[in-house]
């Protein structure tokens, strides 16, 4: 497929505002992905999209609207997380493995006991950048524009909790409250994206420019800018990859992001054995 | 030392439990402003936990902390926290992307200033304790000297009145040890700021002006403000096998 004819096909709507979104999620996720790297919330990740399958199942056999119920069970096992966390000691290792093992069981036993068709409740989970509506695609643009405008004001804070925690509350850092409001902007961004953009296209812009940028930057300012711009590359490239070979979108993202960061990762590799 | 003043640290009847483990044993301790103090002792005798408590990091189980007359974890305290500089063993990993200023700027994380009065602190206490060229360095990848430094650097900046140093001294050679050490008795005498160091090789501690507390076993066992004297190595082995042999002899 041509450049003109990739440039002919964003004139469709729907197409337009899934570049949109994806240049949305692609450029801003990261800096949420930079929380769920540096302070190991990969465990967190997984809790929350299980509890979301739970939520989904739940609202299915419930006959409700599935992405509220998976907000409310995902709001109230973040908030698990951390008042446990905050009896374990920072280490969530445990804790988040503990309700990703938990939720996953009980949504199945949700799926089989209301005969919830479960490619109903999956499908929430594989989402379709193609097919958002105008007001999905508002809520994740404006929801994208949020995290930068929270990371831009907290900024000075929000580095000190990444860190250490201990010296950012010697430093009068409200170091619990801010940890625990990473938790809740980790859970709402993965439970409120999820269903939107899927899962797969989440992880991509979410961890690899976070993963990419980790390697790449020597200050700490860098590395969120350096996500960022990763981020918004990665969209970018792998959207028009995706479509210039006809596969799906999270598909194309995903693998460009992984190449980027096989590529910046083998450079560094060198580097570091020849300094 | 005046023992009229107030002290700037005050610990009564202070005992801390964690896990049902007894960590710090009903410990009474005065530290009055300007005060050079090092606690020594052995690992596991009680004395990070006691570095903790001062901070606010650990709750006591019993007894209460004071901090320049504020009650630690008290409302007017976590307005004032700040004023204690903390420095602990760093852990921050060689992969961690963050540079020497970026590591002392966190010390005004909570001060609502401009950037550029920020980045004036950060400077003006980089070149007090001789870093000012490492700026722009990895933190991860300076020296252990060069770290202490910066760490060093990051409590100047909140202006502090205590400065609470746990092992700081742990990753450095005798020669860095004494460099080190020669800049914070450097610090407390031009800033006036009182100094609670600890380390566990007390041993090798031969500086003079430091009044010098020995921890066993969750206990001050020791303090040689209050007996007069000032413990060397083999004094300080003593005092510690004379506690062991009545704690065993009592039991």
């Amino acid at each position: 497929m041509s450049f003109a004819e990739i440039l002919a096909l964003l004139q469709y709507p729907p197409i337009m505002r899934g570049a949109l979104v994806l240049l949305a999620a692609g450029t801003f996720f990261p800096l949420i992905g930079v929380f769920v790297i540096r302070l190991n919330l990969i465990t967190l990740r997984f809790a929350v999209m299980h509890s979301a399958l739970l939520g989904a199942a739940i609202g299915l056999a419930a006959g409700l609207s599935p992405l509220p119920v998976m907000m409310v069970v995902n709001v109230l096992l973040v908030l698990g997380i951390a008042v446990l966390g905050k009896k374990v000691g920072p280490n969530l290792g445990h804790i988040t493995t503990f309700f990703m093992v938990l939720t996953i069981g009980l949504a199945f036993a949700v799926l089989y006991r209301f005969n919830v068709p479960a490619n109903d409740s999956l499908g929430l989970l594989w989402g379709n950048v193609f097919a958002l509506t105008r007001f999905d695609a508002f809520v994740t643009i404006g929801f994208a524009l949020c995290i930068m405008v929270l990371v831009l004001v907290l900024f000075p804070k929000l580095t000190a909790v990444l860190y250490d925690r201990e010296l950012a509350f010697t430093a009068g850092v409200p170091s619990g409250l801010i940890h625990t409001g990473i938790l809740f902007a980790v859970g709402l961004t993965i439970t409120l994206t999820m269903g939107l953009i899927g899962a797969l296209l989440l992880d991509a812009v979410l961890i690899l420019p976070a993963l990419i940028a980790g390697v790449t930057s020597r200050s700490l300012r860098g590395l969120f800018v350096q996500a960022m711009a990763f981020g918004f590359l990665i969209s970018v490239v792998g959207f028009v990859f995706a479509i210039g070979v006809d596969i799906p979108a999270s598909s194309g993202v995903t693998i460009v992001g992984a190449l980027v960061l096989g590529f910046v990762s083998l450079v560094s590799h060198i580097q570091r054995r020849h300094a | 030392m005046s023992q009229n003043i107030a002290p700037i640290i005050q610990l009564d009847k202070v005992a801390v439990r964690i896990d049902g483990n007894q960590i710090l044993r009903s410990i009474d301790l005065s530290i009055h402003p300007g005060e050079l103090v090092m606690i020594s002792g052995s690992n596991g005798a009680g004395k990070s936990t006691l570095i903790k408590s001062i901070l606010g990091l650990l709750s006591t189980t019993e007894g209460k902390v004071l901090v320049a007359g504020l009650r630690v974890g008290s409302s007017a305290w976590r307005g004032v926290r700040q004023d204690v500089g903390y420095v602990h063993q760093t852990t921050v990993g060689v992969e961690f992307p963050i540079t020497a200023a970026e590591v002392v700027e966190i010390g005004l994380a909570a001060r609502r200033q401009t950037r550029k009065k920020k980045k004036e602190k950060v400077t003006a206490a980089m070149i007090a304790t001789g870093c000012s060229h490492l700026r722009n360095a990895v933190y991860a990848r300076l020296s252990g000297g060069e770290k202490q430094r910066v760490s060093i650097a990051r409590c100047l900046v909140q202006s502090p009145s205590i400065l609470l140093l746990d092992e700081p001294t742990a990753s450095l050679d005798p020669e860095g040890k004494d460099e080190f050490l020669a800049m914070i008795e450097h610090l407390h005498t031009s800033r006036g700021i009182t100094v609670v160091l600890v380390s566990h090789d007390a041993a090798q501690f031969t500086r003079v002006g430091w009044r010098q507390l020995v921890m066993s076993q969750g206990q001050i066992i020791n303090d040689s403000r209050l007996n007069g004297t000032k413990l060397n190595g083999s004094e300080f082995n003593e005092s510690k096998l004379e506690y062991l042999g009545h704690l065993a002899a009592t039991r």
